[in-house]
């Protein structure tokens, strides 16, 4: 392998790296949140518990996919 | 990477609305063939707002009760505001305004918090509200006369095709930005 593939190659690799942690690299909520919630059928009603606990409050809803 | 924009751009509607009565449910989700698995810690740090909760939603169990029967009707790049005093019984209540893309409904969104903040989403606003002519809503459906009320003196709504099944194949899932406010 020359060495120009050599780099492209190490390059590649360190992106892929990076995206993967970027993207993938666990799942810490920032500090004054609380922590990330893992929905299952068993705990879906903390959503709601959430939503009717804030009812003095205009709420907000926000549906995303994280990548 | 659009969903992500909306995760930002949201974050800079909140702190728009620094001290006010708001709290905001982040529900994040697999639809992207990229969603493996729960977002980062980088991912979740786009919504930094003290006033936020978030949630992983692995088996897209919200956008069930929204209203997904099938992969056309994922109910995510998504945006409502609920006002003061709606409770969530089984299912979501009805949105005072709900849009999406997110990133491309920034303004309506912001202008919905505002005059949810004011009590002020009375039928004459509702009649008004230039976002709202010709739109549906997440669950396809529209206003029977837009701007008009009904003999009852309330707005009603009818069945109609969801906006992502009207969508055109060729212009993507996630162009045009488009919302809706009710009556409440």
């Amino acid at each position: 392998m020359s060495r120009r593939n050599y780099i492209i190659g190490a390059v590649a690799a360190l992106v892929v790296i990076l995206a993967l942690i970027y993207f993938y690299g666990g799942s810490q909520t920032p500090t004054t949140q609380p922590q990330l919630v893992r929905l299952t059928p068993e705990n879906v009603a903390q959503v709601e518990a959430e939503f009717n606990a804030a009812r003095e409050d205009v709420r907000l809803l926000v549906m995303l996919s994280p990548t | 990477m659009i969903c992500l924009q909306g995760a930002s751009a949201t974050q800079q509607v909140l702190q728009a609305f620094i001290g006010r009565p708001v709290r905001v449910l982040i529900v994040w989700e697999p639809v992207l063939p990229t969603d493996w698995g729960a977002p980062s810690t980088t991912t979740l740090k786009r919504i930094t707002d003290t006033r936020a909760a978030q949630f992983w939603d692995g088996g897209r169990l919200i956008s069930h009760q929204l209203g997904e029967h099938d992969r056309r009707g994922i109910v995510w790049d998504y945006v409502a505001v609920y006002p003061v005093g709606a409770s969530w019984n089984q299912q979501p209540p009805n949105p005072l305004y709900e849009g999406r893309p997110v990133i491309q409904v920034i303004e309506p969104l912001r202008n919905a918090i505002t005059r949810a903040l004011e009590g002020q989403m009375g039928v004459a606003e509702f009649a008004q509200d230039k976002y709202f002519e010709g739109k549906t809503n997440c669950q396809g459906r529209i206003p029977n006369d837009a701007g008009q009320k009904s003999a009852s003196g309330k707005f009603e709504w009818l069945p109609a095709q969801p906006f992502w099944a009207t969508r055109p194949k060729s212009s993507g899932f996630r162009q045009g930005g488009s919302g809706s406010v009710r009556n409440f």
